[in-house]
């Protein structure tokens, strides 16, 4: 199987700027994407960029509002609501790095992808191989996610990231992680003991 | 340019004070109506000879004719089958215009096919039509009118919905559309054009009768005064007399004659439509008709015409399956009642300017830079667009 078949196709781009990007996927292909995941951008120039799934929104509408305060709705009309209308539901990604010639950078990318880009899944065995080089440096641009539940974006990330090292042996990613975050919180005690509760909490799992 | 408010707010009271007037007068005149309504209704017989007297004398006529219910009765809402189908189609257009840089007409017909019991989202289907060059000329040379492609969408929205009638549709089968059920049409439209388009309405509703399929129309906040018109005739070539009216004829709407004697769910009795205008041809749709209040609270009635083929009054569970499965369709806009299921199928058809545009500009990318055919909006249209 190539790369490319087993990346999973979860939206195409709405918008985007150097450090984030939103795509869109209809709710029907909602059960791949979760927060914490590792996306990819592929562009045209064959560079790659890299991203964590940070927030998942479903959008309504004035049609929806009627509905939510109606008194029954048909099965029927809810999944008319939920799969033929056109909400797409909108998947906001935090860029953590990128790849040029084959080479992972942890940096953000020259350029941001375009809109209607093909976003994909990232595959356990390509999670493992982005955030284990460069001494996870990748971190740093979860930290510094202004007005976000951090700890939960992280908690959820390290549990897929673990799980992928651990099926390919490497049983110490985890608490490299664990140290590189004390290090890059050392000057902000309040946020890093609450990291550290999320990090007790899946140590627990 | 901003309205002049000042000049609007001048004449706001006074209009304000009119519109009252206006209001109490009907008010007046629809109480005394109900009195001749009830008197009517005691002889229902007697006003059917009475209505068929008219038909014979009267070249135009278009008023309520009851059928084999009690007028006075308001008539409770049934079950439903467990599973059933509604089919909704709506549609809208592109009226061509000559202040485009394109001339060019399109209808566009939105479909919702919805199968109640299966749990599954409804099939959605969208058919877009760009009418032939043919097609958007009259056979005077001018351009087709509003009414025109009206027309030409009705009769659209009707053939597609007999297509979509196949076996693998669970039964019963209730089909839509909103507006009347028969084509209207002013009468500038060429006289055989519509006239053809009627015959095959009635031949399309001769197929559905075949079939089984139910059809209904869904008329929200009709204006028509169908039962006035009746009691008109009913006073005319009777013993009784037709209210005074102080100033001018008020047309009282169906709407606030029957408004306080239905039920939230209930609906009228039955009456047929008599519609009689020169030039209309022998085989048209015979339709009936009720109307529904689709409201749940008891104070705030909310009457909505529901027009059915004749050949459905004949069947009293069929009519209970149409009463039912469209008030609780509008049920589920409750704040709004209206059907969910046509309000999906104008929501798949409606075409917006950003569309018109879209498709405008395709159009002329098939035409050579210097063709005639694609010339230049007109400086008034170009001026109106300017933000």
């Amino acid at each position: 199987m190539s790369e490319r078949q087993k990346n999973i196709p979860i939206g195409k781009l709405l918008r985007a700027e150097n450090s984030n990007f939103v795509a869109g996927c209809r709710v029907r292909e909602l059960d791949t994407p979760a927060l914490g995941a590792l996306v990819k951008v592929r562009l045209e120039d064959h560079s790659e960029i890299y991203g964590l799934i940070t927030n998942i929104l479903i959008n309504d509408d004035s049609l929806v509002r009627q509905l939510v305060s109606g008194v029954s709705i048909p099965t029927e009309y809810t999944a008319d609501n939920r799969y033929n209308r056109n909400l797409p539901v909108e998947i906001h990604v935090l860029t953590v790095g990128y790849t040029q010639n084959g080479q992972i950078s942890h940096r953000l990318p020259p350029r941001p992808p375009l809109s209607l880009d093909e976003m994909h899944l990232c595959h356990a065995e390509e999670l493992a191989r982005f955030t284990s080089l460069n001494n996870q440096a990748y971190l740093r641009h979860i930290l510094r996610l202004p007005d976000q539940p951090i700890e939960e974006i992280l908690a959820a990330h390290l549990r897929r990231a673990r799980a992928a090292h651990e099926s390919t042996g490497n049983t110490g990613w985890y608490e490299q992680a664990c140290q590189k975050l004390i290090t890059l919180l050392r000057d902000d005690y309040l946020r890093l003991t609450a990291v550290l509760d999320v990090l007790t909490d899946l140590e627990h799992e | 340019m901003p309205l002049n408010y000042a000049s609007v707010d001048q004449n706001a009271s006074r209009y304000a004070e009119q519109a009252n007037n206006w209001l109490a007068e009907s008010r007046k005149a629809t109480g005394k109506l109900r009195s001749l309504f009830e008197e009517a209704c005691l002889d229902t017989e007697g006003l059917k000879k009475t209505i068929e007297q008219a038909r014979q004398s009267k070249p135009k006529l278009y008023l309520a004719k009851p059928l084999h219910e009690d007028l006075l009765q308001s008539y409770p809402l049934g079950g439903l089958p467990e599973s059933y189908t509604l089919l909704t189609v709506d549609g809208s257009q592109i009226v061509p215009s000559r202040h485009r840089s394109l001339q060019f007409g399109l209808i566009n017909i939105g479909m919702l096919t919805v199968r109640f019991g299966s749990g599954e989202p409804p099939a959605t289907k969208l058919v877009t039509e760009l009418l032939s060059y043919e097609e958007i000329l009259r056979d005077d040379g001018n351009l087709i009118s509003e009414e025109d492609i009206t027309l030409i969408r009705d009769m659209t929205e009707r053939t597609l919905i007999a297509n979509e009638i196949s076996p693998s549709l669970p039964r019963p089968v209730l089909t839509v559309t909103d507006g009347p059920l028969d084509l209207f049409f002013p009468s500038d439209i060429q006289g055989k054009k519509a006239q053809a388009a009627q015959r095959e309405v009635f031949e399309i509703d001769q197929y559905m009768e075949r079939e089984g399929i139910l059809s209904a129309g869904y008329i929200d906040k009709p204006g028509s005064s169908m039962l006035h018109n009746m009691l008109e005739v009913f006073a005319e070539f009777g013993e009784s007399t037709m209210p005074s009216q102080q100033n001018r004829k008020l047309s009282i709407s169906d709407r606030l004659l029957l408004a306080d004697r239905i039920l939230p769910g209930e609906r009228s009795a039955l009456f047929e439509i008599i519609s009689k205008r020169p030039s209309e041809p022998a085989d048209r749709l015979r339709v009936a008709f009720f109307y529904l209040n689709v409201s749940n609270a008891a104070e705030h009635p909310w009457l909505a015409r529901v027009e059915i083929p004749f050949w459905l009054t004949q069947h009293p569970e069929l009519v209970s399956l149409v009463h039912a499965a469209l008030y609780y369709d509008a049920q589920v806009l409750d704040s709004h009642p209206y059907p969910y299921s046509l309000h999906r199928a104008h929501e798949l058809a409606v075409v917006r300017q950003a569309e018109y545009e879209e498709i405008e500009n395709l159009l002329l990318s098939r035409f050579p830079a210097d063709s005639q055919l694609s010339g230049y909006r007109s400086n008034k249209d170009y001026l109106k667009g300017l933000k």
